[in-house]
């Protein structure tokens, strides 16, 4: 599991965001398409791709993707 | 003795709530991503003097007109709401008087949501199949819209109101045509969707009344209805497909004996997302929503009943029906048609 791939599948689960525009630097939720649908998106993904289940409130808690990512890899 | 589905009609209010409404009530905001997310369009609203057992009411005499049943057969009424006229009397008793259902039945109400079609089947099974009653008129009702801020968009575009009466009936016979079942029940969700004020422990106040705006810029109060979509989100996919599971093994059947899946009608999304992750097939999978939206518990028998209409029912199917909601509060079960 690498950080890219995750950043790929995020990019892929939100609506109107272009493959390779985001990093693991990037603050997700203040991209302009993070909303409530973004959020239930996030939470379809990690289910799907990394049969991880993460609470809306845990992944608001995160800040950057690489965040995110660290804290998926922790549920596995 | 055993028990079956004889009859399914529903009503739903004559005014609605399309989306091109929503959108000029709020012009910042993209209706079309919303619409293809829930895949609705439009819901029905009750009107102000418009309550649940009103559209209960209207929902079996449309049953009665159909399918030519005297009210003086039904010999119990259940009624499935959690928008009741009253603390107490009981709607269920109101609603035997207003049918003209004969004095010697039984009748009550129980309050559930989403799951509540599912426990209904379930009861009206146990009061035949003990004998306690032949024909059981099973009504689920919901006006969620009067709990509804007219600012809070997060459940203004999924919830409808309506009503659906079913016919459960006794039938001579050793085969099975309701269940088995399935429940479960966590409350710890309490709070994930709920009408925080107005009951007794915390009673409508000027307080309760006062209106706040979310993260999402969604303005409710405690009053009104909330609804934590991603926690609900979460619980359905965690819940629903171990539901599917038992009921192949306790029914000793596989996905390929199963000829139609007729789950909650909670929102597109979600739907697609748990057929995806059960692994049924597309054509398997009925949907009924764009016109109607989320019914809470009159979703599945209106969505039933349109599948029937549309053919996609034959004589001797098996389909799964599963409920899952506020409460937490879920069940499913088979039914033989």
């Amino acid at each position: 599991m690498d950080i890219n791939k995750f950043v790929r599948n995020f990019e892929d689960a939100i609506d109107n965001v272009d493959e390779n525009t985001l990093s693991g630097e990037s603050k997700f939720q203040e991209i302009a398409e993070w909303d409530s649908l973004a959020l239930l998106s996030t939470l379809a993904m990690l289910d799907s791709e990394y049969n991880v289940s993460l609470s809306g409130e845990e992944i608001k808690s995160c800040s950057t993707l690489q965040q995110l990512f660290d804290l998926t890899i922790s549920k596995k | 003795m055993k028990s079956y589905i004889k009859a399914i009609s529903y009503y739903l209010p004559e005014k609605r709530l399309d989306n091109e409404t929503i959108a000029k009530e709020f012009p910042e905001w993209s209706i079309e991503k919303i619409a293809q997310k829930t895949g609705i369009h439009t819901r029905h609203i009750a009107d102000k003097n418009e309550l649940s057992s009103d559209l209960g009411i209207a929902s079996a005499k449309k049953l009665f007109q159909e399918y030519n049943i005297d009210p003086k057969e039904i010999d119990f009424v259940l009624f499935c709401t959690q928008s009741p006229d009253y603390f107490l009397p009981t709607t269920a008793c109101y609603i035997q008087n207003e049918l003209g259902i004969p004095k010697s039945s039984g009748a009550f109400d129980f309050n559930l949501g989403c799951s509540g079609f599912i426990y209904g089947l379930s009861i009206a099974k146990g009061l035949i199949e003990t004998e306690q009653a032949s024909n059981v008129l099973l009504i689920t009702a919901e006006t969620y819209s009067k709990f509804i801020h007219p600012k809070d968009k997060s459940v203004k575009t999924i919830f409808g109101d309506a009503a659906a009466s079913t016919l459960v009936s006794a039938v001579e016979g050793a085969e099975n045509k309701i269940g088995p079942f399935i429940f479960g029940t966590d409350g710890q969700g309490g709070k994930n969707l709920i009408v925080k004020a107005g009951g007794l422990r915390f009673p409508k106040t000027d307080e309760s009344g006062t209106d706040f705006t979310d993260e999402y810029g969604n303005v409710r109060n405690d009053n009104s209805l909330f609804m934590n979509g991603s926690e609900i989100f979460n619980f359905s996919l965690r819940e629903v497909p171990p539901v599917i599971e038992k009921l192949y093994t306790k029914a000793n059947l596989t996905e390929k004996d199963i000829s139609l899946f007729i789950f909650h009608q909670a929102n597109k999304y979600m739907l697609d997302f748990l057929r995806k992750k059960i692994k049924i097939s597309e054509d398997k999978f009925y949907e009924y929503l764009a016109e109607v939206g989320n019914t809470v518990s009159s979703s599945i028998p209106i969505a039933l009943k349109n599948a029937i209409i549309e053919g996609k029912v034959a004589k001797n199917d098996n389909l799964i029906l599963v409920g899952f909601g506020v409460g937490y509060s879920w069940g499913g079960c088979i039914i033989n048609f």
